[in-house]
């Protein structure tokens, strides 16, 4: 075979595997059920609404597809990052600018309700709640002596300007300054609480005479306490919280992919896989990793590793996106999230005591246990053996 | 003729005075330029000697212009090898330049200050030991209100003069009152107003006896000998304190009964233990206000400390600036009052152990408390009660800085959980 024979058969191959549709590269148990949604640009961001609605990236525009499959273009931009808000009316994307990137939020039908522009690379979105957008955001300074790298957090109140908060500054050396700035943007993750009152983040971190790793910090949003959860290697996908908002997914690109407590990072369950783009169900019974949908801790069904994906908040299923398509899994029987205690305000407090190290880990939980039994009408402080 | 000339001048230099030899070629422009110095020097035992300008300024006369061939320590300690020794084992010779501390990264430095810390063309700085106070102070103030005693740890001239070699000058009270007076520790005061100071001017040295009789007995340059305390007032573990106790009773043994001065020793003793106690109540209490987040202003509400940032500070770096005006009080309590006391009792002067220190310390006292109050009633009258949080801030406090133990932490933490608001 000449070289153009070989080359003329490799296109017929990969364009082939390209038709090749999930389906047929997934095992599904009988009570899943698969269909394509739509199209979508290569490895660009989507994220699905809270009422079932899936933005993604078609073409250099962004599109909302609705639960019955009808597709809206709603702008002509291509972000790197998408996130719905938790009532699921807005949309943040965000967009690279030539001095920084611009958060721009968008109702459905497209229209821009707020923009305001960051001067570094944003690498993770995430709403607080309906008016707050965090972002975090990487600067990338090459020096000859080594690379510094600048991580910032921003909360967005959608009307001035972002509030930046440097979570981590480091010169990392030439040789891990060597890697591509894809990767290194990779290395800065951001996730919010089931509460709003915290955020996870990864960052890398190169101490002299130790290897680099990713360290996974979580801070008090109110407090500015921050705590080192765990560690892990560089490329690793997470943090992603779990409902209970006490714990961590986290992954490892050299090891398996870890579910820690927070703030001492104790392991309380792993999977043989890196985690690259892990994504936990409502529950939690649910977890995606790189292909693999368990159970309860058991693989429950597979797709090709590549595979990303996103549960739909009502627990029925999951988008995922592989290649150029998105595709929607339903048939699952998620359960309710943990519920929020009847005392909110005193969890809430009782999670900023911890970050600021006032309460220790066992007194935290031996309060929030207390909070559970709490039944609903119980007023503020007042317990069971008391007279109203 | 040329014989006769080569003649003329070996007897020339038989005859001539050593010291012109010495002074080599100096004399002949410094006789102009600083008279004085050369005069001095001309008096002094090192021209007896034949100890000229060279060895000790060396040969780099530009160097010398530029004031970088300082005559220190190290210079005089080639030939005073007894006085090097005794002097850097003893409080001048160690860690007195405490009064310095790295300018680097000051607003306002000058960069001839870094000779106060580091020999030429040598980054590591003679002591690691650095100075709040002294960091607080312009370049100016630095030089001329800390150094200038400060020095003492290289300098044999803070207290010898420069050139003159006169043991009459060193050996005088007022040499030493050159530092070792006003509000801090006004010891040459305490001296010229005790017993021993207004014998000392009546009746003369061997009745009456000065610093050196005591503090540098036989012409010792170890001034520690016998004191039982650090600088800052501090008493020594005992071990130490016994030793150095020893000694003391050994110089006030030559005019004194050893068991008369034990027991005087120990009655000072006493008082400094008393007034210790008064000092220690007094820090409590601040730390208390600062666990509850009530001093005014908190540190983390001022220009941060140039050692330790925004925590509060009452150890021997607590600053007199940019603090609370308790802290201020205190500041006075025990830099002025608490080190009058105790030295007034052990330079045997009534009126600085009492009135000068013991009752200004009492009253110190008094203000504190008063200051503490008024602080507490404020905060009460503000708004409503003290949060769970800062509550438990308070505690961990209390519980980092060794107040309570780990179990009455955790009780009082349960007790504050348990709270219902």
């Amino acid at each position: 075979m000449n070289r153009l024979t070989v080359l003329l058969l490799s296109l017929l191959l990969f364009s082939l595997s390209g038709c090749v549709g999930l389906g047929k590269l997934s095992q599904l148990p009988p009570e899943l059920q698969m269909k394509e949604v739509a199209r979508t640009d290569a490895a660009s961001p989507f994220t699905v609404s809270r009422a079932g609605r899936i933005a993604a990236v078609h073409e250099e525009g962004i599109e909302v597809i609705s639960p019955q499959g009808q597709v809206a273009r709603i702008a002509a931009a291509t972000p790197t990052m998408l996130s719905f808000s938790p009532n699921g009316n807005m949309l943040v994307a965000a967009l690279p600018a030539a001095a920084g990137t611009t958060l721009r939020i968008f109702d459905l039908n497209g229209k821009v309700m707020a923009e305001a522009t960051v001067p570094e690379r944003v690498t993770a979105v995430a709403w607080r709640d309906n008016t707050h957008v965090a972002a975090a955001a990487l600067n990338i300074k090459r020096f000859s002596f080594g690379t510094l790298l600048t991580s910032t957090f921003y909360d967005w109140d959608n009307s001035g300007s972002p509030v930046a908060t440097t979570l981590n500054s480091v010169t990392i050396r030439p040789q891990l300054a060597k890697l591509p700035d894809a990767l290194l943007l990779n290395t800065l993750n951001l996730a919010v609480s089931p509460y709003n009152d915290e955020i996870a983040y990864s960052v890398l971190k190169d101490p002299p005479l130790f290897p680099p790793y990713q360290a996974i910090i979580t801070r008090h949003i109110g407090s500015g306490a921050e705590q080192e959860v765990t560690r892990t290697s560089i490329g690793s996908g997470g943090p992603v919280y779990a409902s209970d908002g006490d714990s961590l997914v986290v992954g490892d690109s050299q090891s398996v992919t870890r579910l820690v407590t927070i703030p001492d990072g104790r392991e309380l369950n792993g999977w043989p896989a890196q985690g690259s783009y892990p994504a936990i169900s409502r529950s939690g019974h649910y977890l995606f990793l790189d292909g693999h949908l368990y159970r309860d801790g058991q693989t429950f069904a597979t797709f090709p590793r590549q595979s990303r994906a996103e549960f739909l908040p009502d627990g029925s299923g999951l988008v995922i996106a592989y290649e150029k398509r998105l595709y929607l899994v339903s048939g699952l029987n998620d359960q309710e999230g943990p519920k929020k205690p009847a005392n909110l305000p005193r969890l809430l407090e009782l999670r900023k005591l911890r970050s600021e190290g006032l309460i220790t880990e066992k007194e935290y939980r031996a309060q929030r246990e207390r909070l559970k039994e709490q039944p609903k009408g119980q007023t503020k402080g007042q317990r069971k053996d008391q007279p109203k | 003729m040329i014989g006769r000339v080569f003649l003329a001048a070996v007897v020339l230099a038989a005859f001539a005075p050593v010291a012109a030899l010495a002074a080599g070629s100096c004399v002949g422009c410094h006789q102009e330029k600083t008279p004085a110095a050369v005069a001095q020097w001309r008096e002094s035992a090192h021209a007896r000697a034949g100890i000229g300008c060279e060895k000790c300024h060396g040969s780099d006369h530009d160097k010398i212009v530029k004031g970088e061939a300082k005559v220190d320590l190290k210079v005089c300690g080639a030939c005073h090898d007894k006085a090097l020794r005794e002097h850097t084992a003893s409080r001048h010779g160690m860690g007195l330049h405490s009064g310095w501390g790295c300018t680097r990264n000051l607003p306002n430095r000058k960069p001839g200050e870094c000779r106060f810390c580091h020999n030429e063309g040598n980054e590591a700085p003679r002591s690691e030991v650095q100075c709040a106070r002294f960091l607080k102070q312009s370049p100016e103030m630095a030089e001329i209100g800390c150094n200038s005693c400060h020095s003492i740890e290289t300098a044999c001239d803070a207290c010898h003069s420069k050139h003159s070699t006169d043991l009459k000058i060193v050996r005088n009270p007022n040499s030493c009152a050159k530092c070792h007076m006003g509000p801090d520790h006004p010891q040459w005061e305490m001296w010229q107003t005790s017993l021993h100071g207004t014998l000392n001017q009546s009746a003369g040295k061997a009745t009456g006896p000065d610093c050196l009789t005591c503090h540098m007995t036989k012409g010792s340059h170890d001034v520690s000998r016998g004191i039982t305390m650090n600088s800052g007032g501090v008493p020594y573990p005992a071990k130490q304190a016994e030793s150095a106790r020893r000694e003391m009773v050994q110089v006030c043994s030559s005019c004194h009964a050893p068991n008369f001065a034990k027991r005087e020793l120990e009655r000072d003793d006493a008082v400094r233990g008393q007034s210790l106690a008064i000092l220690k109540e007094s820090e409590q209490i601040i730390w208390d206000l600062n666990d509850r987040g009530l001093l005014d202003p908190m540190p983390d509400d001022r220009p941060p400390h140039p050692l330790s940032g925004s925590k509060l500070v009452t150890d021997s770096q607590m600053l007199y600036e940019d603090t609370s005006h308790i802290e201020r009080l205190f500041f006075k309590m025990k830099k002025y009052d608490y080190a009058r006391t105790v030295k007034g009792a052990y330079h045997q002067n009534p009126a600085y152990a009492h009135w000068y220190g013991n009752a200004e310390l009492k009253m110190d006292l008094v203000d504190i408390r008063s200051e503490a109050n008024r602080l507490q009633e404020r905060r009460k009258g503000a708004p409503a009660r003290v949060s769970r949080e800062e509550e438990l801030k308070a505690l961990k406090n209390k519980f980092e800085r060794g107040a309570i133990s780990q179990e009455e932490y955790g009780k009082e933490k349960a007790k504050v959980l348990e709270r219902r608001d």
